[in-house]
């Protein structure tokens, strides 16, 4: 083994090791500052308010007006598409001449 | 040679970078979108421009066709410069769609599919062998429905983005 692979091995093993401490940072201070824990909860009950507002907000695909645009979009496309394949398919046919 | 090629292709890329130099988080993403326009159009504007010279001055014949072969060396560089910038537009545009993916709408979705249909035609165009493939792509990539519903579809993102 060479000592770079042992060094990549040695410093893989410590980024490992030393996410779970920085995982349990939040924790720690919200401790040291004494916020209680209703208190947390209230935060995280107004938090979770917050991102189902969000969520009404947000244009959901599939419907609404605007999704015309979208489907318009999709139809051009594969119009376009569907026209060149055309195009070349009947340049490449022969033409049949009649007698 | 090869490798100076590819240091400023490389560094090309990197040049919708300083958008990111910006304080704000939300102006620097949206600083992408406007780079993604602002390249775009410099690399199409010109070289349609070339292109459309070039027809005309072989269509009329006579003098202009000396003028079609003095124009000749520089269709290479002007491409490479088209392909080039549209595709670090395409880069930033994608980006900045990408990082704004939770405000995602139905306008931005068919900007995103527009662009990406112009972009692969462009690449099997310049980087496929095939006669069929190569004769399909230049069809495609040249429509002129395409071009106008991308115009359309970015001027309807920009005027909707706030929204």
């Amino acid at each position: 083994m060479t000592k770079l692979s042992l060094f990549l091995i040695v410093l893989f093993a410590l980024s490992v090791t030393t996410v779970p401490v920085f995982a349990d940072d939040d924790d720690d201070d919200e401790r040291e500052f004494g916020v209680g824990e209703n208190e947390r909860e209230r935060e995280r009950e107004h938090d979770d308010e917050r991102e189902d507002d969000d969520d009404d907000e947000r244009i959901v695909l599939g419907t609404g007006v605007s999704d015309i645009v979208l489907y318009v979009t999709i139809s051009a496309i594969a119009g376009t598409m569907g026209y060149t394949g055309y195009k070349i398919i009947s340049a490449k046919r022969p033409k049949l001449v009649k007698k | 040679m090869k490798n100076k090629h590819f240091l400023l292709i490389f560094f090309l890329f990197l040049v919708p970078l300083p958008a990111f130099a910006d304080d704000d988080g939300e102006d620097a993403i949206e600083d992408l979108g406007w780079v993604a326009i602002g390249a775009g159009v410099i690399a199409t504007v010109p070289f349609i421009a070339f292109v459309k010279v070039r027809k005309f001055a072989v269509k009329t014949g006579g003098s202009t066709v000396q003028i079609v072969r003095q124009m000749a060396p520089a269709y290479k560089p002007i491409l490479n410069f088209h392909i080039i910038l549209n595709s670090i537009g395409y880069f930033s545009g994608m980006f900045h769609g990408l990082m704004l993916s939770s405000n995602l709408e139905p306008i931005s979705l068919s900007l995103a599919l527009v662009m990406t249909v112009l972009m692969i035609s462009g690449i099997l165009l310049r980087y496929t062998s095939s006669r069929n493939a190569k004769m399909f792509n230049r069809l495609l990539h040249g429509q002129f429905g395409l071009v106008i519903l991308l115009v359309g579809l970015i001027l309807l993102h920009v005027l909707t983005a706030d929204d």
